[in-house]
């Protein structure tokens, strides 16, 4: 069945190629059959003109039999269409304006929707190009941890071993960690992305070597051994020109020396998208290459540092996953809890330890910090440009009735012969699936050029990330159903509208059937309020953004930004001691503060505004913390330098000096913010704090100083409690300094680079910007919804505008004649503008009323994207209504002009 | 009854088989002589007959048209399930007059 079903649809596409030859060939049969016909009637004695007759007679109609034939030889369907498709091109052709305006107005929408959809696409949507990403899961621990924490989603690494050995629902399992390495290749150092990662990392993933191996369950066997390194395809490619001799080379990570063992297949980052990891590292050699930090503590269960994922059994689903791991992951917390590192917890927090759960969510997009930023304010930007294609196809929609309009006649003369309304809607359709799929194609171009342009404004570490502007299969797929979709929305209702004409009264004289064109126009004004509406809506967002980023901009963070500069050293990636690290940051911090024309110099191990940050649970003497208060401050180590090059003011007590060092009692300096919490009206200062929050913990750390708040991770949030604790007292082996300039900061980045490079010209200096960079940059997002959302409102309102100038042009011209004959009878000019202005207002006013309530409902999608204002701020919507009213308004006052100051007697002697 | 007249006479052209139709109904189906070309381009379409060039008897140029395998399956298939029909209707008939 299906076979023959097949085969006639081969035939019927085979004969759609050969049309023509079929005809001729079926005329020649036919003409055979009739002359073996008229021959036979011949031999019976008829003369050869009544034979051929007689012939003719019997054979039956040759035309309608030819119909007949045609209908079913091909695909009639398509064949209207190539018809359709031809006919349409020469209408099109001849009004080139309308053609343009048309695709030029859906290029624009379609474009703005692909260029967000490609950022969509590679931040949220793409999946790791893995073996079954499916399959891959992230376990994330929830509830109150007790232990310190670094990374996002993190686990600790024996807490990883007991899942991976225990487990009954993953067949594999491995466990990875972002960090930046220095690798040293001849004497150069640069630093690196790169991933420690366990050794069945690549065998889980499904990832092969392109070149020598990767790594397997045996290069993570024994902590600290297996000094063997795998390059990224990508880093291989651009640092070692695809060279197949690299193979058994020694590089010094970390100023470790580790063996290169393979390069692995192209395509494969990492786990972190937009964030190529560039080099992988076996992640038990993190004890020799970090000694400093978190990772040197990777057997220690009280610090989570990796990331842990999971392979699931084939027909094991997330949820069953999950519920079966609670009984293994509790019974590991409950072997912890015993443990000595609880010896001093409190009973609460042991409680809140044995609450934890463990949560498996999708790892088939991997770890993306990228995601979080931009996830919300990227949907946010879709849902706006969702907007102004909606608005885009309005305004073609109600171009089109325009059009349709002019074609009444000809639209009622064809139904009128016994066109069917189905293939005219069918042809109108056709018509604007044409124009939409054109502009699907300038779309893609507009897309390309957009997706550049954001790409411009975001700042130079976002640059990092591997984003794209080129056009894959995904976004002209994207585009394309977008444009049929466009085509359809926007097309199908004006098909619709203009075959219903009576007939009769069209093809009357044109000018006595009003009746039908004025369902028309109004019909057209209700598509022009809509588009008010959504522009206002569209301004509205556009105008809060705008307020929120100058909310932002004008912010103190707590220190002056103009001409401070900072960059970071990281002197235990060279394997420096915690004396010679500290050394050397002394003499940095001394050099630098005697270049000419610098202020000041100050070294801080939390960068600002970076989105880092150090907590620590912390005692206060004579506080009592009621359960669960949040007694985790923020925390920086700081030098003596580091509050005058900031110009942050010490407010009572003193600053740091030279003599507080390791051997010296330890102290601290803490924030406004931090003194009046704990201490209210009494002096802060000589009080005593101590670290960690477990009952009874020592109280050792005397509050030398409070200076004013700061902000920290971020301009948005509150000013935090910080504390302060001398860079000498808890050195952690990288820092960021900072150096305060007398003018702009990069004349002094040349004098920088030569101190730094005579102290040791190993020593790489990365992150240096200016802190107004920073602050810019910390306020990527913000910009980037603001100057989009700008941007797309102003052409949305333009749309809007311009739909509003036709329809009242159009309005007028048809009136004009009623408006003659009103001035011919006295009415003045302000009688006219005032007649045509007053549908203006009507429509404008319908288009507000209808906005401001959807923009109430609609506030909540925005709140979380505002700082320091409602998204319901009246000012914000009294600013765009007033815009809006303004522009739109102006565009009707030009028609109405124009009404006016036609001459009475000659528009009633032209018609 | 197309494929019935191909496969008892060969090859035949449009004209042909509008004669053997017409010869064997003995007139008692008497179509316009053109609707043969419909059943034609179906039956071609479904693959059961194909056709070729020749010349006719008055030597013009004329499409000759064969029954292929699968018409000659088709063609078994349609004779017995007509006579299957045929078979229950005749009895059922019978049973009528019986009565």
């Amino acid at each position: 069945m299906l076979r023959s079903h097949l085969r006639t649809f081969a035939s019927r596409l085979h004969s759609l190629l050969r049309r023509r030859t079929l005809e001729t060939e079926f005329d020649s049969e036919v003409e055979a059959h009739i002359a073996l016909l008229a021959d036979r009637f011949q031999r019976q004695g008829m003369t050869p003109q009544e034979a051929h007759y007689a012939a003719q007679r019997q054979f039956g109609g040759i035309t309608q039999m030819k119909e007949e034939l045609r209908d079913r030889r091909g695909f009639p369907f398509i064949e209207t269409l190539l018809q359709d498709t031809r006919y349409i091109f020469r209408q099109l052709r001849k009004s080139p304006v309308f053609t343009a305006s048309a695709v030029l107005t859906l290029a624009l929408g379609i474009g703005a929707n692909t260029a967000i959809f490609s950022l969509v696409d590679q931040l949220i949507l793409r999946l790791l190009p893995i073996r079954d990403p499916q399959q891959v899961v992230e376990l994330v621990g929830k509830g109150n941890y007790y232990g310190g924490n670094s990374g996002y989603n993190v686990l600790s690494y024996p807490m990883y071993e007991d899942i991976r050995d225990q487990n009954r629902v993953f067949s594999r399992m491995m466990c990875r960690r972002s960090e930046n390495f220095t690798i040293g290749i001849s004497g150069q150092t640069q630093v690196v992305r790169g991933e420690l990662v366990s050794g069945n990392y690549f065998g889980m993933l499904g990832i092969r070597a392109l070149l020598g191996r990767v790594f397997t369950a045996n290069d993570d066997l024994r902590a600290g051994e297996g000094s063997v390194v795998v390059l990224s395809h990508a880093y291989w490619a651009t640092k070692f020109g695809g060279s197949r001799n690299i193979l058994g080379k020694t590089i010094r990570v970390n100023n470790y020396p580790m063996t290169i063992v393979g390069v692995s297949q192209p395509g494969f980052d990492g786990m972190e998208p937009g964030l190529p990891g560039e080099i992988f590292v076996p992640v038990t050699m993190s004890l020799r290459l970090f000694s400093r930090q978190y990772l040197s503590h990777l057997y220690d269960r009280r610090k989570r540092s990796v990331n842990v994922y999971g392979r699931l059994k084939s027909g094991v689903t997330e949820v069953e996953a999950k519920a079966a791991l609670q009984p293994l992951f509790h019974q590991i917390l409950n072997r912890e809890v015993r443990e000595p590192a609880f010896r001093h917890a409190s009973t609460y927090d042991k409680q809140q330890f044995l609450r934890m759960w463990l949560d498996v969510i999708p790892g088939s997009q991997g770890n993306t910090t990228l995601r979080r930023q931009f996830e919300k304010p990227l949907w946010i930007l879709m849902g706006i440009v969702g907007l102004v294609l909606l608005i885009a196809c309005t305004n073609l929609a109600g171009l089109l009735i325009a059009r349709s309009a002019t074609r009444q006649r000809e639209i009622a003369v064809r139904l009128a012969l016994g066109s069917s309304r189905f293939r005219m809607v069918q042809q109108l359709v056709t018509e604007s699936l044409l124009l939409s799929v054109g502009g699907g194609i300038v779309g893609i171009g507009i897309a390309v050029l957009l997706v550049k342009g954001i790409f411009s404004f975001l700042p130079a570490n976002i640059g990092g990330y591997d984003l794209s502007s080129a056009v894959d299969w995904r976004l002209i797929t994207f585009s394309f159903l977008l444009s049929l979709f466009t085509g359809l929305a926007f097309g199908l209702l004006p098909a619709l509208q203009s075959v219903r004409p009576n007939i009769a009264e069209t093809l009357k004289d044109q000018s006595t059937s009003v009746s039908g064109a004025t369902a028309q126009v109004s019909f057209r004004k209700l598509l022009v309020a809509a588009q008010v509406s959504l522009s206002l809506l569209l301004l509205i967002g556009a105008s809060l953004f705008i307020r929120s980023l100058s909310k932002l901009q004008s912010l103190n963070p707590g220190f002056q930004t103009s001409n401070l500069l900072q960059f970071q050293l990281a002197p235990a990636s060279l394997n420096y001691t915690d004396a010679q690290g500290r050394a050397v940051f002394r003499r940095i911090e001394q050099r630098l503060s005697e270049i000419p024309g610098v202020h000041a110099a100050g070294t801080a191990v939390v960068a600002l505004l970076s989105d880092d940050d150090w907590e620590n649970g912390i005692t206060v003497a004579g506080y009592s913390a009621k359960p669960g208060e949040n007694m985790f401050p923020y925390f920086n180590a700081v030098s003596p330098g580091y509050f005058p090059a900031l110009r942050i003011h010490v407010l009572a007590g003193r600053n740091f000096r030279d003599s507080d060092t390791v051997h010296s009692a330890k102290v601290a300096i803490v924030s406004q913010s931090f003194a009046s919490h704990y201490f209210g009206s009494n002096p802060a200062v000589g009080q005593r704090i101590g670290l960690g929050t477990d009952p009874g913990a020592p109280t050792d750390i005397e509050i030398v100083g409070v200076v004013n708040n700061t902000k920290y991770e971020s301009l948005q949030e509150q000013s935090p409690r910080e504390i302060f604790v001398p860079a000498a007292q808890a050195y952690a082996g990288n820092a960021t300094i900072y150096v305060r300039t007398e003018q702009n900061p990069e004349s002094a980045v040349q004098s920088i680079r030569q101190i730094i490079h005579e102290i040791d010209p190993k020593l790489p200096i990365t992150n240096r910007r200016t802190l107004d960079q920073q602050l810019n940059e910390s306020l990527v997002t913000e910009r980037m919804i603001a100057t989009l959302s700008t941007g797309f409102s102003i052409l949305a309102t333009l749309l809007a505008v311009i739909g509003l100038y036709g329809v009242m042009s159009y309005t007028v011209t048809r009136r004009a004649r009623e408006i003659a004959i009103r001035m011919a009878l006295g009415a003045l000019k302000r009688n006219v503008i005032w007649l045509v202005m007053r549908e203006v207002l009507l429509l404008v006013g319908v288009g507000i009323v209808v906005a401001i309530p959807l923009a109430l409902a609609l506030a909540h999608l925005v709140q979380a994207e505002l700082y320091g204002l409602q998204p319901t701020d009246p000012f914000s919507i009294a600013c765009a209504t007033l815009l809006l009213a303004t522009v739109a308004l102006l565009a009707g006052y030009i028609p109405a002009r124009r009404a006016a100051a036609h001459d009475p007697i000659r528009v009633l002697r032209y018609e | 009854m197309i494929l019935k007249t191909l496969d008892a006479m060969g090859p035949l052209h449009g004209y042909g088989i509008a004669r053997r139709i017409e010869q064997l109904s003995e007139e008692v189906l008497k179509l316009n002589e053109g609707t043969v070309y419909a059943s034609l381009l179906r039956l071609t379409q479904n693959g059961w007959i194909s056709s070729d060039w020749g010349t006719s008897e008055n030597n013009r140029r004329a499409k000759f048209y064969s029954i292929t395998k699968s018409g000659r399956k088709q063609l078994v298939q349609e004779t017995e399930s007509w006579e299957r029909i045929a078979g229950v209707i005749g009895r059922v008939l019978q049973l009528s007059t019986q009565k």
